[in-house]
């Protein structure tokens, strides 16, 4: 403290984790703090089990068939990563996966008609599967041949389709594609969570779905990874990575003030000593009358005994509720995973459910989703404001990360660390950004 | 003599069939390794005075033959059953009859199911061009690809369209027929026919009484007269399965017929199997297609049937199509049959891999045969709805129908 930084970063979730390791790397002073004694903040995952009761008030703690309360690390936010999406990517490029073990989620389903069918990872898979009859197999499997071949540089693939006005439902609409398609395509394969897409330029839609079948691709069974001992891992690993880049870290250090003069950022104050930076980073929870609310996200925690019924008893697994299928405006999810994942102990699995709230009564919202889990042991519901910033950060240097939002990946996530990075810097994010320099400080550059 | 092979051909017409819909089902048994091949031939239009080769002669060719798809052993020219453009299906029979059946050369019973349906509009009007030709060039000729010994049978046919079925019964030259208009009617390797002839040749009956078959003073009954002194001329497997369905006649049922061992119409002997099964639908209302259901593979019980539909542009199915020797073929070369030659397409191949694994492993067969089924009863739900949709089909999204459904099965196979 007493020093003068380039960035100051307050809170330890993901994103701010991910934008200090950036930082880092590319040689800026960082000051990383945070108010708990651990690293994570919303996208922590809380062990042992014992913690977890008491966060959400529940007295007499947890029955011993839980087991060893050390066994768990449950997260607060559900949440897969795409085995080719952008925070892969990352974890990539800074080799932070060296720290880190994953392993594939087992697989996705998708609700329909009150049953879920599995989301079909092999082509005899989707041959065999029920969840579309013949004639709408064989035209989608043209549309998804059409989706493989597409290339926005090339218009030879374009088959008439403008990627930049023709919208998506114009696309479904040429290749002939009934309702059930649509909804399947829509949300279990791009993931969307509303219907709002398809009066959008299909351009984005169509590399949403390629990002599905090559992260799908990648290793088979499914499109997600998951890391061993929970997400709380990730933060950690790139806050290792800032670490070894000269970045300090401050856990369990309260943040007192946000100093500006004339309307700029210049430095923070915690526990009377003052600490200058040129820019701030921080999760909306630091900066509340810098922000504003922006709706709200139920997360429904449900520690079950048993696998979810007719998902083959999958160790882990994602299932979606298209929002149709039960008169919403958004879809529900839920994301399954397990003991085998060193989260939960022995014969233990832990299932989340989450949607964006649409009316005064959330936990009823969810209730279709909870009806696939039972019966239930335990459930843990947390409702919680989903915030943006106010301003972009082009006068103040206060550059606020968004909340985690109810998708069940980290590619909105991604997209926040970008835009972020390139209002702070003035270029578009590039992942070479996060390389690995030379002048690391225990000396593990690459040869 | 041998014993004819053990064939079932079955017919339903409504009300005894379901929803206005003709359902025709044939098991072809045959020598068991023996490969048939699922073939369609487009609508040809031909050359004045040009001939046609079928499988052991050459006779004259019509002007114009009829789109078809036939399902035959792949060594010959003819079929043991198909269907045309016109929603005329025909399937034969071999059958012994007290005539021995001529050994020289002729048209096979396999070459007049496809002359048939080549030729004719309805199913009356293909059982008078049968006739017509079996007048013109009789008969005759080995059944099975043997070099050894020669296999002749007589021949019967049923042939069905949407108003109406036939059943012709032919030995020699000679030959009686029955229209069908209501009920169920299965013919196997027998003479069925009785005293309801509707048609019959001008001078059977005096042949008869000439040979000392009939006295002329009884009842003229097909049958009795016709069939071999020790032949049980109440025994048929298959009309007894077709009669004692309480349930109106379905595609699935009578799928579930031809499956069935238990009663004899699926054969898995040591001397026969059935190497081919077919399923018509065909709707009395002529504004839905007639829908033809083919294996192209061995045994029924082990098989999954795939749809076909005829539209103009119908795509080729080469994977189901025995390999062609041209001129070389040892069956056109006399004397006949000196090699065998490997004719097993390449879903005959890929479905030996699924046969044996559903003998040699429990689990997988198991599971593997459950897979089939589900695939094959899409199939069946996908053309419901089309025979249930007040439009007809898109010609595009069929005519690679049966094309998809078996690149679909052989992806199942490794």
């Amino acid at each position: 403290m007493d020093e003068e930084y380039d960035v100051i970063v307050l809170g330890t979730g993901l994103t701010e984790c991910i934008l200090s390791g950036i930082m880092s790397v590319n040689g800026k002073k960082v000051l990383h703090m945070d108010r708990n004694p651990y690293y994570g903040g919303e996208s922590s995952s809380i062990t042992p089990l014992e913690e977890l009761y008491k966060r959400f008030q529940i007295l007499e703690g947890p029955p011993e068939s839980m087991g060893r309360g050390r066994d768990w690390n449950v997260d607060l936010i559900p949440k897969f990563l795409m085995a080719n999406g952008q925070l892969v990517k990352m974890l990539l490029y800074t080799e932070v996966t060296r720290y880190l073990d994953f392993k594939v989620v087992e697989g996705s389903f998708v609700y329909k008609g009150g049953k879920i069918y599995k989301v079909p990872s092999t082509e005899t898979e989707a041959l065999a599967s029920n969840l579309m009859g013949m004639f709408e197999k064989r035209r989608f499997r043209k549309f998804l041949v059409f989706v493989a071949n597409f290339d926005e540089n090339d218009p030879k693939t374009f088959e008439g389709v403008d990627p930049q006005n023709t919208s998506m439902r114009d696309v479904y609409r040429k290749f002939d594609l009934g309702q059930d398609v649509i909804d399947f395509t829509g949300h279990a394969l791009a993931l969307y969570r509303t219907d709002d897409y398809l009066d959008q330029p299909c351009l984005e839609t169509i590399n949403r779905i390629k990002l599905y079948s090559e992260s799908l691709a990648r290793y088979g069974k499914s499109p997600y990874l998951y890391p061993l001992y929970g997400l709380g891992e990730l933060p950690q690993g790139f806050a290792r990575l800032s670490a070894i880049y000269g970045g300090t870290y401050m856990l369990n250090k309260p943040v007192d003030d946000i100093i500006m003069e004339n309307g700029k950022v210049v430095g923070v104050k915690s526990e009377g000593e003052v600490a200058r930076c040129k820019q701030l980073i921080c999760d909306p929870s630091y900066i509340p009358d810098r922000v504003q609310k922006a709706g709200q996200v139920i997360r429904i925690i449900c520690i079950l005994s048993h696998p979810i019924k007719n998902t083959n008893d999958a160790n882990s697994c994602q299932i979606i509720i298209p929002q149709n299928q039960v008169n919403r405006k958004s879809d529900i999810y839920v994301c399954m995973i397990s003991y085998a994942h060193n989260v939960a102990a022995q014969g233990k699995y832990i299932a989340i459910a989450s949607t964006t709230v649409e009316t005064a009564e959330p936990e009823k919202e969810v209730e279709p989703a909870l009806e696939l889990l039972e019966p239930i042991d335990q459930k843990f519901v947390a409702i919680s404001d989903l915030y943006e910033p106010i301003d972009d950060g082009s006068e103040s240097q206060v550059f606020c990360s968004c909340s985690y939002d109810a998708t069940t990946h980290f590619e909105t996530t991604c997209n926040d660390i970008k835009d972020i990075y390139k209002r702070m810097a003035g270029s578009a994010f590039d992942f070479e950004n996060m390389k690995r320099k030379q002048n690391d400080v225990f000396g593990e550059a690459d040869q | 003599m041998s014993g004819a092979p053990p064939s079932y051909s079955f017919v339903a017409l409504p009300p005894r069939a379901k929803d206005g819909l003709v359902v025709f089902g044939k098991n072809s048994a045959r020598p068991r390794d023996e490969v048939q091949e699922v073939v369609y031939f487009p609508a040809v239009d031909h050359d004045a005075e040009s001939k046609v080769e079928c499988t052991y002669i050459s006779i004259d060719q019509v002007p114009r033959t009829h789109a078809i798809v036939i399902s035959r052993p792949a060594w010959l020219w003819g079929a043991e059953m198909g269907a045309n453009e016109h929603g005329v299906c025909i399937a034969n029979e071999a059958i012994n009859a007290r005539e021995p059946a001529a050994e020289t050369e002729a048209l096979l019973g396999m070459d007049l199911v496809r002359l048939g349906l080549e030729r004719g509009t309805t199913a009356k009007e293909a059982l008078d061009i049968i006739v017509s030709l079996l007048d013109e060039h009789g008969q005759g000729g080995n059944y099975y690809e043997d070099a050894h010994s020669c296999h002749s049978f007589q021949s019967a046919y049923l042939l069905v369209d949407r108003d109406e079925a036939w059943v012709l019964e032919t030995v020699g030259k000679y030959w009686a027929a029955e229209r069908i208009t209501e009920g169920v009617r299965c013919i196997c390797n027998h003479l069925s026919l009785a005293t309801k002839l509707d048609e019959e040749h001008p001078e059977l009956r005096t042949y008869a009484q000439s040979q000392g078959w009939w006295t002329g003073d009884d009842e003229f009954n097909f049958a009795q007269v016709f069939s071999p002194a020790d032949d049980r001329l109440d025994c048929c497997a298959g009309q007894d399965s077709l009669e004692k369905q309480e349930e109106s006649i379905t595609v699935q049922t009578m799928i579930n017929i031809l499956r069935d061992k238990a009663s004899g119409v699926c054969i898995d002997s040591e001397s026969f199997l059935t190497t081919a099964s077919i399923v018509s639908v065909l709707p009395q209302n002529r504004s839905s297609p007639c829908i033809h259901y083919f294996t192209g593979t061995p045994d029924p019980s082990r098989s999954i049937f795939k749809p076909f539909i005829f539209v103009d542009d119908v795509k080729l199915v080469p994977k189901a199509q025995s390999p062609c020797f041209g001129d070389d073929d040892p069956a056109k070369k006399e004397p006949r049959f000196q090699e065998k030659p490997d004719r097993r397409h390449e879903l005959y191949k890929a479905h030996e891999w699924a046969r044996a694994v559903i003998e040699s492993d429990e689990e997988q067969g198991r599971t593997l045969r459950k897979t089939m089924l589900e695939l094959e009863k899409q199939g069946l739900e996908a053309m419901d709805e089309i025979l249930s949709s007040p439009e007809p089909p898109d010609p595009a999204e069929v005519g690679d129908l049966f094309y998809d459904c078996v690149d679909t099965e052989m992806k199942f196979f490794k």
